[in-house]
């Protein structure tokens, strides 16, 4: 068992590079503890930096870097792979109470944005069952397994930070990981593009026409060939681009 | 591909491609013998750089070094974590798994930093208790590192008796890092000389060697980013007779120079050990 005194000594310690409060942490050579401070901040402003370069050169330095020091003072960092932890920077500014989100209400999109690239360029690998091309809607499907589907209400996409506060919409956005070359790609979609691919991938038959039949009746939209054949035509560009295949 | 021998780099992202393709160089003596990884990096990692490990993995034997286990935190250990580690361990038959004698995490926070542990009886106890459980859990030995530090925190004994009772009571393996040696003996103005003839030197199992930066006259940090000093090399040179034979590990974190320039450290490297240890000098 640890003895109180110990214990103590190592959370003064572990707090006063946190905090830069130094109150009781008497045994220590007081002269040198600023330099562990200064090298746990490197370590979580590199890494935040790295994370979220739009951020910070949207923030400036002297914002974003108050921002990593606050987040790293109020927050307990969870996750023990460091290259996880920017994640822990949106629950952070998720927060309701969070001065940065009412002074940016952009901000847990961005971060969340530029995240999302982090996380599908690192997805873990799973195994990929045998994939072709696609040539009629009868076909059984698999959609590759590295993206997400997002809506951003900001476009931080398309247009300049001068505009994203005076174009409020909604921005559904496909962000996936070419299969081949591991690349991060960001695709623009359509809300019923948004909803299908919402479809394929919960749709248990894994088969399209079911998919596109069960999107097209949960908006009211009749079913006719033309519509069949642009979702055809559109289903091989999504082909092309690695993004779903057939099986 | 998993004996390891003779010395090794430390696996960066910065210089993954040149360093894969340092299995194609001719000369032995510019080659690393084997690399060091930090499992943290590498866990759960997919596409791109999950390639380059598996490229590192096929063409070197692999050694690991930890960053978060924190063994010597007042937090419990973190069960779940090293069954992930173990499982890491075993994907790419890794038989060494290093860690530092410090503490990186308080109060449920990570701080990816290494702290200093006290050196009180009651933490040698508390470490070595926890040394224990993981060896127990891994299935192997732990081998555990002298950090460097820049303050003391409330020590009741000595460095070198701290890390000698955690070694020899614990039952685990020692990493000696000689460059933390020099630079804790600087920091802390003392012989680096007793201080390593204090340790349990049959117990080393694994070196590192490395550069610094000196900031002031009285402070130098352990940055891993410059090239290894002269005194540095003099004190592996003056510690390996007393040395079981062990793989050494350059680490370079920072500021990382071309690769011949990390070549010709391995050299250097290796024309120290084959003086004193000559399967070094057979397998170069
Ligand atoms: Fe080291």
């Amino acid at each position: 068992m640890l003895k109180e005194t110990t214990s103590l000594a190592q959370q003064k310690l572990a707090n006063y590079t946190r905090t830069g409060d130094s109150t009781g942490l008497t045994e220590a050579r007081l002269e040198r503890i600023p330099q562990y401070r200064r090298l746990v901040y490197n370590v979580i402003k590199d890494i935040l930096g790295q994370a979220f370069p739009i951020t910070k050169k949207i923030l400036g330095n002297e914002d974003f870097f108050n921002l990593c020091n606050d987040f790293f003072k109020e927050h307990n960092c969870k996750n023990t792979q460091v290259w996880k932890m920017p994640k822990e920077l949106i629950d952070y500014v998720n927060d309701e109470n969070s001065a940065y989100k009412l002074a940016h209400t952009f901000l847990p999109e961005l971060l969340l944005f530029e995240w999302l690239e982090i996380e599908i360029h690192t997805m873990t690998n799973i195994e990929l069952p045998k994939l072709y091309k696609i040539d009629s809607i009868a076909q059984p499907y698999f959609v590759n397994p590295y993206h997400k589907l997002i809506v951003l209400q900001h476009p931080l996409h398309n247009k300049p930070f001068k505009q994203w506060n005076t174009n409020l919409g909604q921005y559904p956005i496909l962000i996936y990981r070419n299969l081949r070359t591991h690349k991060v790609h960001f695709e623009e979609l359509s809300i019923f593009g948004y909803l299908f691919l919402s479809e394929l991938q919960s749709n248990s038959t894994r088969l399209f026409e079911s998919t596109l039949v069960n999107t097209l009746s949960a908006q009211n939209v009749a079913i006719t060939d033309a519509q069949i054949l642009s979702s055809l035509a559109w289903l091989k560009e999504l082909n092309k681009k690695g993004i779903v295949f057939s099986v | 591909m998993n004996k390891i021998r003779g010395v090794g780099l430390g696996f960066r992202r910065d210089i993954a491609d040149e360093t894969i393709a340092l299995s194609k160089e001719s000369n032995p003596i510019l080659k690393p013998d084997f690399v060091e990884l930090a499992p943290e990096n590498w866990i759960d990692m997919g596409g791109y750089w999950r390639d380059k490990l598996e490229q590192i993995a096929a063409n070197f034997p692999i050694s690991a070094h930890g960053l978060s286990l924190s063994i010597g935190s007042p937090d419990e250990l973190d069960i779940p974590f090293l069954k992930k580690i173990k499982s890491f361990l075993n994907e790419f038959n890794i038989q060494i798994y290093s860690e530092h004698l410090s503490y990186s995490k308080c109060d449920n926070a990570h701080l990816y930093d290494l702290l200093p542990i006290p050196f009180t009886e009651d933490a040698v106890n508390h470490v070595i208790e926890r040394i224990k459980q993981v060896q127990d859990i891994l299935e192997m030995h732990l081998v555990i590192e002298n950090v460097s530090y820049y303050t003391p925190l409330a020590p009741k004994i000595s460095e070198s008796e701290f890390i000698k009772e955690i070694v020899t009571r614990s039952g685990c393996k020692m990493l000696l890092d000689i460059n933390n040696v020099y630079v804790n003996a600087f920091n802390h103005n003392y012989n680096e000389h007793n201080f390593i003839d204090n340790l349990p030197l049959n117990e080393v199992a694994y070196m590192h060697i490395a550069g610094h930066d000196k900031i002031s006259d009285d402070l130098i940090i352990d940055t891993h980013g410059q090239p290894i000093i002269e005194p540095v090399y003099d004190l592996l040179n003056w510690s390996l007779p007393k040395l079981p034979e062990v793989p050494i590990l350059l680490e370079r974190d920072f500021n990382i120079p071309n690769m011949e320039s990390l070549q010709k450290e391995i050299q250097q490297i290796k024309e120290i050990t084959s003086k004193h240890w000559n399967k070094i000098k057979v397998n170069a």
